[in-house]
């Protein structure tokens, strides 16, 4: 297309209306343009032609369409029972966990001197936290009390501590497990059962 | 409150709203419909093709890309739906030219009073008076704004197989718009 002729082949015309003329060809198609005033009419014949089918109304749409599409749509279902199960026993099972490793964490080697520990430091803010101070050392001294006449039936704080060493990575694990559970694979589960 | 916007409802959608898909539809029919009703020139065959594009853009909206407008991309997928519905019926490299020219223009006469300018009914008489592929190629070029490239891979045909469908119809069309 190097070469334009006299008058634009239609070619010509709508490679230069669509932007696809080299610069050297445009500046040739100008140039022709300038001096042919048949080619020139064509052009603006093409361009109004262009200009129409750019703003060419729309015809109307006499149907609500949404609704037929929409009953088209697969609707998500509930959860099927065992799902629904497996979710509360999940949950149960991490609470009934939760509950027996907290006291077993009290029982942790260290844990008096830590509680000590921290009685010391409520002792030291002072008389302005005073009351304070000695409601949470009553505190946790009642709680060590409770705890250690309540395990007092089941063996030696060592072999305690043991089962405690144990029963803390299960908790971790079952919360993440939960969590994992619940969070991504029951939504998952639940879209393919919908889509069924 | 200001109505969502398209994000906003394609978000909802993806979280399994599924009615927020029905707001997409009511925003978009209206142009879907008039995409499909410039390819297949009947009422009836556009609006069900209007329909089977939305149902295809709820199946594809996890490939959709969120930063870029929903309707030139339902746009799109609904031209490529009904030119594909086109090749089915085998009739967009099949027709007999000469019976396309002379064919009616395919509105009745109470839809044409609808159109509110002369000029505008005349325009979408010529467009659907035009042979498939013709009608299809500008369709694309003009309305859904594709490259030469991209016309010649949704009509599955070379590129200056595509260029020429192009440019013969602009011709046409342009004859056409010129009878009396």
């Amino acid at each position: 297309m190097n070469d334009i002729p006299d008058h634009f082949t239609d070619e010509s015309l709508f490679a230069f209306l669509d932007g696809q003329l080299s610069a050297s060809e445009e500046k040739a198609f100008e140039r022709h343009l300038a001096a042919c005033r048949s080619c020139s009419a064509e052009l603006e014949r093409m361009q109004a032609l262009f200009s129409d089918l750019e703003s060419l109304s729309e015809l109307p749409l006499q149907v609500d369409l949404a609704d037929r599409v929409l009953a088209r749509l697969p609707r998500p279902a509930p959860a099927p029972r065992f799902l629904r199960a497996a979710s509360a026993l999940q949950l149960l099972a991490a609470a009934v966990i939760l509950v027996l490793a907290i006291p077993l964490l009290l029982l942790q080697p260290g844990f008096v001197e830590w509680s000590a520990g921290v009685q010391n430091e409520f002792e030291s803010l002072g008389a302005r936290l005073e009351p304070l101070s000695a409601f949470v050392s009553t505190t946790i001294l009642a709680a060590e009390d409770l705890i250690m006449e309540s395990v007092q039936g089941f063996g030696q704080p060592d072999a305690l501590a043991a089962v405690a060493a144990t029963l803390i990575p299960l908790l971790a694990s079952s919360s993440l497990l939960w969590i994992i559970g619940n969070g991504i694979l029951i939504p998952r589960l639940r879209r393919d059962f919908s889509r069924r | 409150m200001d109505a969502p916007d398209d994000r906003d409802l394609v978000r909802r959608v993806r979280r399994g709203e599924v009615d927020a898909f029905g707001d997409l539809v009511r925003r978009y029919q209206q142009s879907v419909f008039n995409v499909a009703l410039r390819v297949l020139r009947n009422r009836e065959d556009a609006e069900d093709l209007a329909q089977d594009a939305f149902i295809r853009a709820y199946e594809r909206l996890d490939r959709y890309d969120i930063d870029r407008p929903f309707g030139p991309w339902v746009h799109r997928l609904t031209a490529n739906l009904a030119i594909n519905s086109l090749k089915r019926r085998r009739t967009l490299f099949e027709l007999d030219e000469e019976r396309d020219r002379t064919s009616p223009a395919g509105h009745s006469a109470p839809e044409q009073a609808l159109v509110r300018k002369e000029r505008d009914r005349d325009l979408h008489a010529a467009l659907t008076s035009l042979p498939a592929h013709y009608r299809a190629a500008i369709e694309l070029r003009h309305f859904q704004e594709m490259s030469y490239q991209q016309i010649a891979a949704a009509l599955g045909v070379p590129l200056n197989t595509a260029r020429s469908h192009l440019y013969r119809g602009r011709r046409l069309l342009a004859e056409r718009m010129e009878r009396p």
